[in-house]
């Protein structure tokens, strides 16, 4: 079999919507990084390393090729690894690294027999000929589970999570970039398999409940942390986790949407996270009165009902994109609260235009991803089941649990949640060799 | 009556045991001597463990802190000798460094300070209840559930009981204790400033710190590790491997060189035409090259007081809305000053109603980010916003950080801003205007116009952004302490009160407050509508003048900062509003001297912004109370100032915080490495390093240089008990220039005076 170079790329809607982020996260990183690290040791080494990374990267999203595909996947985490231990004298950094290459290791090998398996099913190194592959139904769920578990490790979900939640003894910058980047990995390896994937609706179900656990986890997690990285490294691992709840529920676009949109979102906060100080105390509306959240509830519906028509999309349907809907009335519900917890009635207009520019941006832009990614001819939302409806309860569930806390720590008694608490403290920590227990093992 | 516990207090002769001795005795047991019979109560012991931890002040003032400045009281040699051994050691037990992990784990959910949504539960209940009650929970421990639910909570007990226990044989508790503190030194030092250095302790749970750290502690090392008391072998047969070097040539040598400079004879041209202005800057050594460039403008006298002009207040800033102690963290402020608009007017209500606004969003924001569900919707919502945000910081940061600054004070620096001076009564202004006037030299010779200089940073994404700030303001911007002594002096009964005490401002003298922004070198005139009117061609003169000035002083610090030498100022512009700088402006790097001496004599010469220069005319101050109340509190400050940069410089690790690019802000208060780590204190790597091998900052021990008859100073010295150990013990190096004799002398260890050879 030999490799034809003008036939190993596929330079689809995929490919260009990656590559386009690819280039932004690099060049900002870079550029901010040319200050940041002035007086660092190994400083050319540094920009070297994200100049391979991102054009194997580029590499890997618009390949075609399967085993140019796997290199690149492997050489990319190797340069990441490079990056994460820049500072190798530090010996916390280096088993840091050591901790993410394994992961990376069983994610590549799991990986390898799945393109291995579909290759030789197929018959083809292509990977849009394996797709147009009228393959049995064996053959998809199992490559799907092997590429799963890939894409897991990839993406920190758990139980891989640990490996990312101890990535932090890393420089900023490679941090921004590696949540900006590798870490959706995940998202776009079932995404450029995504046509075996939509085949297995049922299939799909697992996906979403393991990401939704994940979600869950990640932002219990999340809101324990006390410093400023890992809390950030917390929500990362529950954005990833949503990640793969939209892609379970077949919503694909939002998928794609989320992984660019958070990216760079996170590559900000990474980049700012030394402003942490000057931030203003929060001031969260928890409990908030039947009053309040009645009226919160009807600006909730309201903006969920602008970000369906602004979207091209209708407010109530039967399929799994009813659930954007529903995230967007959570949000727009959870910041009226904010806003309407002490005069409901005063404010109540200025919420509402408020959240309707809100929900109505980002309609637009989702209208606008999806014109985008219209050339990709797949298959997207899943008709509504009975799983589904659990699980919109299990999200709003969650969602109100939070919110109404401090109430169920009046009904409950604390043990319960001292015992909680120190079970999710625990679960937060990174992995004992990558902490500098000692002062003096840390090294510049 | 202790005695049934067997911790009687044993007094060795008369002497009481103090803290003091207790660290000689530290030293003899470093020294594998025997250590003296003495056995402390189990209070005194907690206490005196304490006493090699410095304080650490949170990231929203730091305060520069001599690392050692427990020791003071030991020969400055044998004090490194001491710091090396118990904080320089690569090779930590490693059932040690599982303690610490668990010790970290809790310091750091109980210190948060808000950045965690769920806090620790029970924080309220103080540090040792809170965590036995949690840390029955913890697996991580081991079988420890019965063991910590049958624990005392009264954590003196429980200190012995955990000694007992470890079999730590009595007369080694003391090391042991101070081992513990010092194996995880940053967090103690937070634990030490909280207890004993915050004036604003929320509650009564700070002053049992001390004693429930060292009880948290020795309960989760009995729990880790039993046989801790290996401790005490490994601290003393360790190899002591990394001894800390300071170069006393380059002292002598900087001293040298001073002296020269200083007496060698040279031109000074008496003041042809009136002066145009007086401008009273802060000692820190970053106004020395600014006051030296003002003065080549024009006219000018300029002075140096410590940067809360002499009056400890509390600072209640309405316009801002925040409250903070703007004095040197020595002092306990003694007034509350409110800052409030002149009248207020529309434009202040039009400001109050945008800022609500303002944080109407930000409160949306986090409410959205810091919740279930909502977060994932909120990121994609605000993901192109901040890929756009990113860019524009990153390639254009002026305009950036210009626009961010616009939102952030919309409407509000239109307003003239008023300090209200109600808590202070009239008597009391008078006695701080006379004593900072007489302190600064500043008696006669009123300029019309008299300029109080207060100076802050700038700087854009640095979580040590407040490390630059004023040091005599606890780690604040000066300029509202300059705005509160302007009102005193600008006050008509204040001066008449002054002038029954002999000092006469002339009537058209105006005082006008001012602030020195460090990082660009403009100064903003704090001026109302009516001082522009009444003074418009002098106060423009000054404008433009300032502004020479800052073309000066940004073209020669360019120097050591990089950037084209014609385009310096808006270089020093750019450093300020980029995100990704690391090294805004070098700070107080390569201090070295403090120079107690009127102006004259240090005039037209360059001491390169390495020291701090305090106004002082010996013959105004027989008695010496002013060259006392100079050497005991802003000198005590430098040598701080001095210690630190010190220390940071010849072991960044131990004493420094680390580098920039791989910290990691814990409970909006500290710096970790990476992960998670001990609380990192002192300065950042690139604070006083040039490169990671190449150190900008020369660690020279603070020469103190006073223009005085020598036996006012030997007198005061010995009065002083702080001065004599400061002194005596080679902490801080004096010269003095005796205006009788115009010869130098030098301090030294025997404690008398020896002429400096002139070079």
């Amino acid at each position: 079999m030999v490799v034809d170079p003008l036939n190993a790329f596929n330079f689809d809607a995929l490919a260009q919507v990656m590559t386009a982020l690819i280039v932004f996260i690099s060049l900002n990183v870079s550029l901010f990084s040319m200050r940041y690290m002035l007086g660092e040791r190994r400083y050319g080494v540094f920009f070297t390393n994200i100049l391979f990374m991102s054009f194997s990267l580029i590499a890997m999203v618009s390949a075609d090729n399967v085993i140019l595909f796997v290199l690149t996947w492997i050489y990319s985490n190797c340069m990441l690894v490079k990056l994460m231990t820049h500072n190798s004298l530090w010996k916390a950094a280096v088993k840091s690294g050591n901790l993410a290459r394994n992961n990376f290791i069983l994610g590549s090998v799991f990986l390898t027999l799945a393109v291995g398996l579909l290759s030789v099913a197929a018959a083809t190194l292509s990977i849009s000929q394996i797709l147009a592959h009228p393959h049995n139904t064996v053959v998809v769920l199992v490559a799907c589970i092997l590429l799963t578990i890939a894409g897991m490790a990839q993406s920190a979900i758990w139980p891989f999570h640990r490996w990312l939640l101890s990535s932090l003894n890393a420089p900023t910058p490679v941090s921004a970039l590696m949540h900006a980047g590798l870490v959706n990995g995940g998202g776009f390896l079932i995404l450029r398999f995504w046509p075996l994937f939509s085949q297995e609706g049922q299939y799909l179900l697992i996906l979403l409940m393991i990401g939704l656990f994940t979600a869950i986890l990640g932002s219990l997690l999340k809101l324990l942390q006390s410093d400023i990285k890992r809390m950030l490294a917390c929500s990362t691992v529950a954005q990833m986790g949503f990640m793969f709840v939209q892609l379970g529920l077949g919503l694909f676009v939002a998928a794609i949407c989320h992984l660019m949109w958070h990216g760079m979102f996170k590559a900000y906060l990474f980049l700012s996270s030394g402003s942490t100080t000057q931030t203003l105390p929060r001031d969260m509306p928890y409990n908030p009165s039947i009053m309040t959240f009645m009226f919160s509830i009807m600006a909730g519906l309201l903006g969920s009902y602008i970000f369906a028509i602004s979207s091209g999309n209708q407010w109530i349907v039967s399929d799994t994109s009813m659930f954007l809907n529903m995230f967007v009335f959570i949000i727009a519900t959870q910041s009226s609260l904010s806003l309407l917890d002490e005069r409901p009635l005063k404010n109540f207009l200025g919420v509402i235009l408020l959240i309707g520019v809100m929900t109505a941006v980002y309609g637009f832009n989702v209208l606008f991803m999806e014109r985008i990614l219209s050339s990709l001819n797949y298959v997207g939302s899943q008709p509504m089941s009975f799983g589904h409806g659990i699980i919109a309860l299990v999200i709003l569930g969650a969602w109100l649990i939070n919110l109404y806390f401090g109430v169920l720590k009046k009904i409950t008694r604390p043990v319960w949640i001292d015992r909680l608490y120190v079970a999710a403290l625990n679960m937060g920590l990174p992995h004992r060799a990558t902490v500098t227990a000692n002062r003096n093992d840390y090294k510049y | 009556m202790r005695a049934k516990n067997g911790y009687a207090l044993k007094k060795q002769g008369a002497k009481v045991i103090s803290i003091y001795d207790l660290a000689e005795c530290l030293r003899e047991n470093h020294n594998t001597k025997k250590m003296p019979g003495s056995v402390l109560p189990y209070e005194e012991l907690v206490n005196s463990s304490w006493v090699m931890i410095s304080p650490f002040w949170p990231l929203e003032n730091l305060v520069a802190v001599n690392p050692l400045f427990g020791l003071i009281h030991l020969k400055y040699k044998d004090a490194l000798g001491l710091a090396s051994s118990y904080f320089i050691h690569a090779d930590l037990p490693p059932s040690m460094a599982e303690v610490n992990r668990h010790t970290i784990k809790w310091c750091q959910a109980y210190f948060d300070k808000g950045q965690a949504t769920i806090g620790m539960p029970n924080r309220d209940l103080g540090l040792f209840k809170c965590w036995k009650q949690l840390a029955r929970w913890d697996r991580s421990l081991g079988k420890q559930h019965d063991w910590l639910q049958s624990l005392s909570t009264d954590s003196n007990e429980v200190i012995i009981e955990c000694l007992d226990k470890l079999r730590v044989p009595k007369e080694s508790r003391l090391t042991f204790l101070a081992l513990m503190l010092t194996t995880l030194p940053g967090w103690a030092s937070y634990i030490k400033q909280q207890s004993g250095w915050n004036h604003n302790a929320a509650d009564d749970n700070c002053s049992a710190y001390p004693a429930d750290y060292l009880a948290m502690r020795l309960a989760i090392t009995l729990l880790v590790w039993p046989e801790a008391m290996e401790l005490l072998n490994w601290h003393r047969t360790k190899k002591n491997n990394e001894r800390i070097q300071i170069s006393e040539s380059s002292e002598v040598r900087y001293r040298d060189e001073l002296v020269n400079k200083i007496t060698s004879p040279r031109e000074i041209v008496a003041m042809k035409e009136e002066k145009q202005a007086q401008l009273v800057f802060c000692i820190d050594v970053r106004s020395e090259p600014f006051r030296n460039a003002i003065e080549s403008t024009g006219h000018y006298e300029t002075y140096g007081f410590a940067g809360f002009f002499g009056v400890p207040v509390t600072i209640n800033d309405k316009i801002n809305d925040e409250c903070y102690d703007a004095c040197p963290v020595l002092l306990k402020p003694a007034h509350q000053v409110e800052l409030s608009p002149l009248e207020s007017g529309r434009d202040f209500n039009k400001a109050i109603r945008y800022r609500n606004f303002r944080r109407a969003l930000i409160r949306v924001y986090q409410s959205a980010k810091y919740a279930f569900v909502s977060p994932f919707v909120l990121a994609e919502m605000m993901g192109p916003f901040s890929g756009l945000w990113m860019t524009l910081r990153t390639l254009f940061p002026q305009i950036a950080t210009k626009f961010s600054e616009k939102i952030k004070t919309m409407n509000m620096d239109k307003v003239d801003i008023c300090a209200q001076l109600e808590n202070i009564s009239i008597e009391e202004q008078t006695q701080y205007a006379f004593s900072a006037l007489r302190l600064m030299g500043l008696s006669h010779n009123f300029a019309p116009l008299v300029v109080l200089c207060g100076h802050g940073s700038s700087t854009q994404n640095n979580p040590f952004a407040t490390a630059l700030d004023c040091g005599a303001c606890g780690g604040r911007h000066g300029g509202n302490s300059a705005r509160v002594l302007t009102a005193i002096l600008n006050n008509q009964s204040v001066r008449s009160s002054l002038s029954s005490k002999g000092i006469k401002i002339p009537q058209e003298t105006l005082f006008v407050a001012a602030e020195h922004n460090t990082t660009t070198d403009e100064v903003e005139l704090y001026l109302s509508e009516d001082n522009i009117n009444s003074r418009k061609d002098s106060i423009a003169r000054v404008k433009e003048d300032l502004e020479r000035a800052r073309q000066v002083n940004t073209s020669k610090r360019c120097k050591n900062l990089g950037g084209a030498v014609e385009k310096s100022s808006v270089m020093a512009a750019f450093r300020a509003s980029d995100w990704a700088q690391v090294r805004p402006e070098w700070g107080l790097a390569r201090n070295a001297g403090f120079i107690v001496a009127p102006r004259d004599l240090t005039k037209k010469i360059d001491l390169q912004g390495r020291a701090f220069l305090h106004s002082y005319d010996w013959q105004q101050d027989p008695d010496g109370e002013s060259l006392k109340t100079i050497l005991c509190a802003p000198m005590v400050v430098a040598s701080w100032i001095n210690q630190q940069y010190l220390f940071s410089t010849v072991n960044n690790v131990a004493f420094g915080a680390g580098s920039k690019i791989t910290s990691n802000i814990t409970g909006k208060m500290g710096i970790m490495q990476g992960n998670s780590s001990d609380l990192m204190t002192g300065l950042p790597l690139q604070s006083v390093y040039k490169e990671d091998g190449t150190a900008y900052h020369e660690p020279l021990r603070l020469l103190t240089l006073v223009y005085a008859p020598r036996q006012l100073l030997s007198k005061i010295i010995e009065r002083e008990d702080i001065l004599k150990k400061l002194f005596g013990n080679g902490w801080v190096n004096l010269v003095c220039i005796d205006p009788n004799e115009s010869q130098a002398f030098v301090f030294n260890i025997k404690q008398s005076w020896e002429v400096v050879s002139n070079v």
